[in-house]
């Protein structure tokens, strides 16, 4: 199983589709916080000098703050519009590195003669596996580095209530991680947003064993979220707590009180129950010269 | 001995290491230096009945009381109009701050722009019934040593279950908000009737 994992998981690292997905996350990460850095972070610097030399009548006087990591990182930046592009594009940035890789084996004939070497078991297994990391990967490495450009600007400090630049609530889920450890919540998310990278990468993966068209196969997730954004969401807009799609942004988009981290990993588990059982359905007892 | 291709790939993993070590110090130590060098503000607290300077005036917190919103209005029916009659019944509270103001300097100046800050929320006193609690008194306008009352509207919309305990039980500790930077002052509101 682990050669066959290890062997999966290099062809991921050095497929295309991946370098291609996470350079474009990163580009867009670099873009926002250069966005970021000229029409924010510069006029705070500046705003900080007219404070301090403010008289008492002036309405600035004493009402300084300073920025802090959160509000320069795209997960939680809402004043460019990269923060909704990155996250539009977030189910065709996981699902472009390895999703259609069962799809284009099979074709190639690759898929039967590794089945026929190590099993059929090891070999979804670890493609579902490795399709799931690079999905991750692809996501996560950008909303990292983005992180880590912030850290170079911007101290780890909490954002001032005061201030009115926060996106969360103190009583919305991990509020109280947003206004005491700034990090650990980015941190957090990363590890959320992981996990929904690998859950779209392998929507794709399992889609298409029905489909025939790669680029369909490639575009479902983004439908897939298109569909529960704008469609779902409209039709039952007091389900949004329900609705997995609304979890991937940090700068929360659900403000409901019901909305906690035990809904979140129930959601996690019930979407990646369902991909796992339509996977197993697919590929179910699939002869190895057997598929088209 | 190493043949040549083996050398080759072992001097190039060993370039890789060392940039990549020289690019981790590089981010640790400018990391550093960004939280080191933030400018974070020097926090001033002051209990209840301390006082506090900002903008050439002295503040104190003489009292606090805490009403249930709609108990506020039948108690005061001079108010009456101001009642937002769509609030959800006992989802309000009202925290109702009296504060002294003494002028100390020549060009003090007051601001009724006072918010207050409690478990990572924030809001500022409710503008209308402001001004009907305090007709006399508006920005730059009162007397020194006058008695403000600034009502502050405490929704529970925007606190946890055992935060709103915490505001039912009159044991919340709310902040007085006075100036953020250089110098954050916060008259503290614990002594709640």
């Amino acid at each position: 199983m682990w050669t066959v994992l290890r062997i999966e998981i290099k062809k991921m690292l050095n497929s295309k589709g991946f370098l291609v997905a996470t350079s474009a996350g990163i580009v867009v990460a670099i873009i926002q916080f250069y966005w970021f850095y000229k029409y924010t972070y510069l006029p705070n610097q500046y705003l900080h000098d007219w404070v301090l030399n403010a008289d008492y009548r002036d309405p600035k006087y004493a009402n300084w703050f300073e920025k802090g990591i959160l509000e320069g990182w795209i997960g939680c930046e809402s004043y460019s519009p990269y923060n909704q592009m990155f996250f539009l594009a977030f189910p065709l940035l996981a699902a472009v590195p390895f999703g259609v890789s069962l799809c284009n084996e099979w074709r190639s004939g690759y898929a039967s003669q590794v089945i026929i070497r190590c099993g059929r078991k090891r070999y979804f297994a670890s493609k579902f596996i490795a399709v799931f990391t690079g999905g991750g990967m692809a996501v996560a490495i950008p909303l990292l580095a983005n992180l880590l450009i912030a850290a170079c600007f911007l101290p780890a400090i909490p954002i001032d209530p005061l201030s009115l630049q926060a996106g969360i609530r103190g009583n919305d889920m991990f509020g109280a991680l947003y206004y005491e450890n700034p990090v650990g919540y980015a941190l957090c998310y990363v590890g959320i947003d992981f996990i929904f990278g690998g859950l779209f990468g392998c929507m794709t993966l399992v889609v298409s064993r029905w489909m025939n068209n790669r680029f369909t196969a490639v575009c479902f997730p983004l439908m897939f979220q298109c569909m529960l954004i704008y469609g779902v969401d409209k039709l039952l807009p007091n389900c949004r707590q329900y609705n997995p799609v609304f979890y991937i942004n940090p700068d929360h988009m659900v403000f409901s009180l019901e909305c906690n981290a035990g809904l979140l990993f129930a959601l996690i588990g019930g979407l990646l129950i369902v991909l796992i059982g339509l996977y197993m359905m697919g590929n179910y007892k699939i002869e190895a010269m057997g598929r088209r | 001995m190493l043949s040549e291709r083996r050398w080759r790939v072992k001097k190039r993993r060993i370039y890789y290491g060392v940039a990549l070590l020289a690019i981790i110090a590089f981010l640790t130590g400018r990391i550093y230096t960004v939280n080191q060098n933030s400018r974070i503000p020097i926090v001033n607290k002051v209990e209840q009945g301390g006082t506090v300077s900002y903008r050439g005036l002295e503040y104190r917190v003489k009292s606090a009381v805490l009403w249930d919103y709609e108990k506020f209005f039948e108690h005061h029916e001079d108010f009456k109009k101001y009642e937002l009659t769509e609030l959800i019944v006992g989802e309000v509270r009202i925290l109702v701050v009296e504060l002294q103001v003494t002028v100390k300097e020549k060009n003090a100046y007051l601001s009724l722009d006072i918010p207050i800050q409690y478990a990572h929320t924030c809001n500022w006193a409710d503008p209308f019934l402001a001004k009907a609690m305090n007709p006399d008194v508006g920005d730059g306008i009162f007397q020194s040593g006058e008695s403000i009352m600034m009502p502050y509207m405490i929704y529970r919309l925007n606190l946890t279950k055992e935060q709103w305990s915490q505001v039912e039980k009159k044991t919340m500790e709310y902040g007085l908000i006075l100036g953020v930077y250089p110098k954050e002052n916060i008259l503290l509101v614990n002594e709640i009737k």
